[in-house]
């Protein structure tokens, strides 16, 4: 769970050669917005990812294998695929002394904003991720959201927690805050509380047993 | 020749030996389950469920799931045991999707088992709408099993936008799942390119049909009117989960002046589904949209609820829908009238002005700040003019120019607002407070902009020019965070300083997704009213909650003055959108210390209320601050309380206070002394900043010494009030 995505950490070097230019600190920055579901059978985690100006210009020259200057639907493939791991290993759930990797859960879907050219831009990338609701849980339960998406970079992040199936969650204000960059590749940790535990499962949809020939 | 297509069963069987093989792979080795499964899964359950019938979504998103816990279960494994308890649990999952995928009417068949692959049925694939999905079943000779994924975008340029890429096994069968995005209407054909390693690429023609549209007509109503009226709209394709343009949505990107690239599809730095991408649309628009349900999302600012239903559209028909956003709550009835004192958009004609109009309406900010920004270079988000001559109004509503200057990395960023022309003088660029006098003496208001995140360290000019009295306002609320650390310093230093808001658009999600409000009374609302309210620090800013506050009936903004230690009644109230912001906590804060909170219930009519008598000891400032459930926030410029002979300060911290103060101003000197330096080296040839920093360098030391003196006075104020503290 140590692998961690340092993608952008050139771009804090890279930054002050633009000069004096407009809103540097978000042309540089990343919005992280962060959305937890939390229910009876599973805690759902998805991360929605702006990158303004310079970071989307970083990623978008990264992207760009051929140096054509247009990044195609290969070439994000691709770059997604380099990923693959740090992004799957990127965001961890911590509660009761105990730490999960979360699971990705569909493929990342990354948008250039109808814009594929390599420059200053914008674009998202969405991740989700999910991890199976701990038994047990009680009121008052603690659970910190660790995230090692671009540590080094800038950001702007927020955390929305919903409860679902009985559940009620509360994220303090902490939540929504802006994030210097660093240098220090720490991991950002966002914090939300079970009010109230989900109830029971609801009829889950279970594989059904599927007889494989020997 | 073999029959090149299977029955249904013999392919299952054989598929069902591939899998067996693979799970027992992983129950070894751990991984690999087939190629592609994993990709395959998740993107079937993400963006295409409906292909295997709704019936059977859940189902699909549970074996997805069911497929990915076991993947790491296996990887984690520490024993044999674990590994093939894992494998087991994936063999299950994928046979059963497998099931699933081989029993699906919308299964295409291609035979490659021959020199080019046949497809078993030609006829035209029928789509959903503009977007959709082929299932394939490649089979290859020989053993195996794997799965793939592709896509195709008939928005690329022509010759490529009809051609989807595939990867198949090299033998054994392949099942993949293709994306469709952006689908003409009626019949369409496309090239599949199979790549076969070792084999080269394969075409195949393959046609496919979409359904006749329908058409969508929204209009949104105004809870005040009932007439129509601009609003934010979103509309997305529960088919695919993707959003498409409003017809008449407003396209902003030329008047954002090729700052912060963004475009007018509008995300708010706001909570929850409040924070998805809506566009901004002027009014009615009347649209061809694939058949299907479609969310309809209409949002309308913080006063009122937003809206998200599910349309149906039929195909061939015209379906009317007319949605109108219940105001939760009406500030103007308390005297509060709502502003965004940082919007850049261009507005250089009417067509630019109609437009950003249109947004302010759409997301009910009545008075927006449209700032000209400039650096030591240049300006940017030009403007017809400045001054009343210059305001575009209508109705209640009204865009002012302003200014976003100076600006610098070095000291901080500032905003004027009211003003009758723009204040600009490279030659001065530094010397902040001579662009705050001639504001001022225009007639305008001067502030701070990202005081709650202290960029661009904007604390060292605050240092130089807030004790002097320059400045009027802070900006102690952006994106959804706010932030008063600094704000607390020098209001504790018994400065006073307004609170204001500001979206800071296109860099900011949307206008007024931040607001201060200004309290007009009875006042009627005039861009000029406002101004007067908001420069008498009537104020309180917001993302969310409502927030009230009076101390001895005295407003935010004033002074209440006391000749003893008399008490004061503290009131105040919070409270926010029923089912989205409750509870919502208020906090009384003096000299920044809680001293009272109140939590509201989560019903409709409920407020975190506040009605208290506290000590007025020797003076202070006391403001109101709300937190709500959600995470938006509130809060209010103080009242002063002036204890009579005593400065409102926060006296038991002016130590730690002064030398903050100092710490700023040290760190001017030290850059002033760096930046003349390096000009005495030739080494700021080209760094126009820095040259002017360090000819400005001897007027700034001036100020520097200026504010020390203050500073000095102060502490010699505070050794005479000690004795009257006693």
């Amino acid at each position: 769970m140590k692998t961690r995505s340092v993608a952008l950490l050139s771009l804090l070097l890279w930054l002050p050669t633009l000069g004096v230019r407009a809103h540097d600190h978000l042309a540089g920055a990343l919005r992280h917005r962060f959305e937890v579901r939390v229910g009876a059978r599973h805690i759902d985690v998805s991360v929605h990812l702006t990158f303004f100006e310079a970071a989307s210009n970083h990623e978008r020259e990264d992207m760009d294998r051929d140096g054509d200057g247009s990044v195609s639907r290969t070439e994000i493939a691709l770059y997604l695929k380099d990923r693959e791991t740090s992004l799957s290993e990127a965001v961890s759930l911590e509660w009761s002394g105990r730490a999960e990797s979360l699971i990705p859960l569909y493929p990342p879907r990354l948008d250039l904003e109808g814009n594929d050219h390599v420059g200053l831009a914008r674009h998202s990338l969405v991740l989700h991720y999910f991890f199976p609701t701990p038994a047990g849980l009680k009121a008052g339960e603690e659970f910190s959201l660790r995230t090692g998406l671009w540590p080094g970079v800038r950001a702007i992040v927020s955390l929305q927690a919903h409860g679902e199936e009985g559940a009620r969650v509360e994220s303090p204000a902490d939540n929504h805050a802006i994030w210097p960059a660093t240098l220090s590749q720490t991991d950002r940790i966002l914090r939300f509380r079970l009010l109230s535990p989900p109830g029971a499962p609801s009829d889950p949809p279970p594989p059904k047993p599927v007889q494989i020939p020997r | 020749m073999r029959d090149p297509f299977m029955t249904t069963k013999n392919c299952l069987v054989s598929a069902l030996v591939s899998l067996a093989a693979a799970v027992a792979t992983f129950a070894a080795e751990s991984p690999p389950l087939p190629h592609g499964l994993i990709d395959f899964a998740g993107r079937l359950a993400h963006q295409h469920g409906y292909v295997l019938g709704e019936s059977h979504r859940a189902e699909l998103d549970a074996l997805n799931r069911e497929l990915r816990e076991a993947q790491q279960q296996g990887r984690a494994a520490a024993s044999v045991e674990a590994r093939q308890t894992a494998a087991a649990r994936a063999g299950r999952s994928s046979a059963r999707l497998l099931e699933l995928v081989r029993g699906c009417t919308r299964l295409l068949k291609v035979d490659w088992t021959g020199a080019r692959p046949v497809l078993a049925a030609p006829g035209p694939v029928e789509q959903p709408g503009d977007s959709g999905v082929l299932l394939l079943e490649i089979r290859g000779g020989g053993e195996g099993l794997a799965f793939a994924a592709g896509a195709g975008d008939l928005s690329l340029p022509r010759g490529e936008s009809s051609q989807v890429e595939l990867e198949v096994a090299p033998t054994g069968v392949t099942y993949a799942v293709v994306g469709l995005e952006r689908l003409p209407f009626g019949r369409t054909t496309l090239v599949l390119r199979l790549n076969r390693a070792g084999q080269g690429e394969s075409r195949l023609f393959l046609d496919v049909v979409t359904p006749n549209p329908g058409r969508l007509k929204l209009t949104v109503l105004s809870d005040d009117t009932g007439r129509p009226t601009p609003a934010m709209v979103r509309l997305m394709w529960r088919t695919d989960g993707l959003q498409r343009r409003p017809a008449n949505g407003i396209e902003f990107a030329p008047q954002f002046d090729r700052q912060g690239h963004s475009s007018g599809l509008r995300a708010a730095n706001l909570p929850g589904p409040l924070g998805v991408h809506f566009w901004c649309v002027p009014g009615p628009f009347d649209m061809t949209l694939a058949p299907g349900v479609w969310q309809v999302g209409v949002r309308r600012g913080v006063e009122h609820e937003a809206l998200f239903e599910d349309v149906s559209i039929v195909s061939g028909q015209l379906t009317e829908v007319t949605l109108r956003p219940r105001r939760w709550v009406d500030m103007r009835r308390y005297g509060y009238w709502s502003g965004d004192d940082h919007v850049h958009t261009r507005i250089l004609s009417d067509d630019d002005a109609r437009n950003t109009m249109a947004w302010i309406q759409a997301e009910d900010v009545h008075l927006a700040n449209i700032v000209r920004m400039g650096d030591t270079y240049r300006t940017y988000f030009e403007q017809r003019g400045f001054g009343p001559s210059h305001r575009v109004v209508d109705g209640e509503f009204v865009l002012v120019p302003g200014q976003e200057c100076p600006r610098t990395d070095f000291i901080g960023h500032t905003i004027a607002m009211n003003i009758t022309s723009m204040v600009r003088d490279p030659e001065q660029y530094f010397l902040y407070d001579t662009v705050f006098d001639a504001v001022h003496a225009q007639g305008g208001l001067t502030g701070y902009a990202h005081v709650n995140d202290g960029n661009f360290k904007v604390h060292r000019d605050m240092s130089i020019n807030v004790p002097r009295a320059k400045v009027d306002f802070a900006e102690i609320l952006q994106f959804n965070n706010l932030g008063t650390s600094l704000y607390y310093e020098f209001l504790n230093l018994g400065c006073k300083l307004t609170a204001s808001a500001g979206s800071d658009v296109p860099w900011g999600g949307t206008v007024g997704e931040v607001r201060a409000y200004a309290y007009l009374g009875t006042e009627p609302f005039s861009a000029d009213n406002w101004f007067a309210a908001f420069g008498r620090g009537r104020t309180f800013t917001t993302s969310g909650p409502m927030l009230l506050l009076t101390v001895n009936e005295a407003l935010p903004g004033d002074e209440v003055r006391l000749n003893g230690d008399e008490p004061l009644r503290v009131k105040a109230r919070a409270w926010g959108a029923p089912g989205q912001m409750s509870p919502v906590t208020l906090e009384i804060v003096r000299h920044g210390d809680v001293i009272r909170s109140a939590v509201s219930g989560a019903g409709e009519a409920d407020a975190a209320d506040l009605d208290v008598l506290i000590p007025g000891g020797q003076g202070g400032w006391i403001a109101a601050r709300a937190r709500a459930a959600d995470g938006t926030s509130a809060h209010t410029t103080p009242v002063y309380v002036v204890r009579e002979g005593l400065r409102f300060w926060k006296f038991e911290a002016l130590d730690e206070l002064f030398a903050k103060r100092e710490e700023s101003l040290k760190q001017i000197e030290d850059l002033l002394e760096e930046v003349v330096q390096q000009q005495a080296q030739g080494l700021l040839e080209h760094d126009r900043p820095r040259q002017l920093l360090a000819s400005q360098s001897g007027e700034l030391r001036e100020r520097v010494a200026l504010a020390r003196g203050i500073y000095a006075d102060l502490r010699a104020t505070a050794e005479r009030e000690r004795s009257l503290r006693k």
